[in-house]
């Protein structure tokens, strides 16, 4: 049997279509065996030059060291030239009545007020970040 | 280490004319600096804002007030610009601040009734309070 130019190039086509298929097909069944990582947040940074308030409500910067337990505080007079981090908790402020310092469940009142302060900060931080 | 009792006050007002002895006895007790600060219409500083006159303006809850207040203040925010408008304060407020290390953190305990039965309790809560802040503040 002979055969022609023609026949072996359909036969060459239609392989190639078919195989095309099924390694699509297998590729879609294929199980996933690494699964992706979710990305982690980098954690907040320990240390470094960070911007506080003072005592006297005034900004202060403080440089807190890796290894060491070293706080050096620098007034806000001055212009750093380093970018100072900022703190994400803004200063804290609860609001209580009479009638709720009275009560027995005051401190717990206060402490869940506080995490309500701290969640809030956290969501302010991440939306601005 | 910075921790102090503010009491803002009113030379008008027989409620802080009743409270201010005894937190400054409670003080006192514990050896905490406190300090009257005058913010009543005839007193110098008058200008000034106290705490629960800053809590009611509309700007206030914006950026600090809870999710409920933000939904309660389309209602309410013509009665909060009124009050803000005729400079309406309350008194007593009693003000702990404290400083951690970090940042000021402050409680404002506004109000206070002197014929009640709970003005004992409230004192005692307050003089626990503070003195778990002062040995966390002096821990340090």
């Amino acid at each position: 049997m002979v055969y022609s130019v023609f026949y072996y190039a359909t036969e060459a086509i239609t392989r190639a279509f078919v195989g095309l298929i099924l390694k699509i097909v297998e590729h879609a069944k294929r199980r996933r065996i690494v699964e992706e990582k979710r990305r982690e947040k980098r954690p907040a940074p320990s240390w470094g030059f960070f911007k506080v308030m003072s005592e006297a409500g005034m900004p202060e910067y403080t440089w807190i060291g890796r290894a060491t337990n070293l706080k050096v505080a620098i007034p806000g007079l001055i212009r750093l030239p380093i970018a100072a981090r900022e703190l994400r908790k803004p200063p804290t402020r609860l609001y209580f009545s009479f009638a709720e310092a009275a009560s027995k469940d005051w401190f717990r009142e206060i402490e869940w007020l506080a995490e309500q302060a701290e969640k809030a900060s956290e969501e302010v931080g991440e939306g601005a970040s | 280490m910075l921790l102090e009792v503010i009491l803002e006050d009113d030379v008008n007002c027989p409620k802080c004319e009743k409270l201010l002895p005894l937190l400054r006895k409670v003080c006192d007790d514990l050896n905490v600096p406190f300090r009257v600060k005058f913010l009543g219409n005839r007193a110098v500083a008058s200008y000034e804002e106290d705490s629960s006159s800053r809590t009611f303006s509309p700007e206030w809850i914006e950026r600090w007030g809870l999710k409920e207040h933000k939904k309660k203040l389309k209602k309410i925010a013509p009665v909060l610009t009124y009050l803000q408008r005729i400079g309406a304060q309350t008194f007593p407020n009693v003000v702990i601040r404290w400083h951690d290390g970090v940042r000021i953190k402050e409680i404002v305990v506004r109000g206070f009734n002197p014929d009640s039965k709970e003005a004992r309790t409230y004192l005692s809560n307050l003089y626990a309070l503070l003195k778990m802040l002062k040995q966390v503040v002096h821990r340090r």
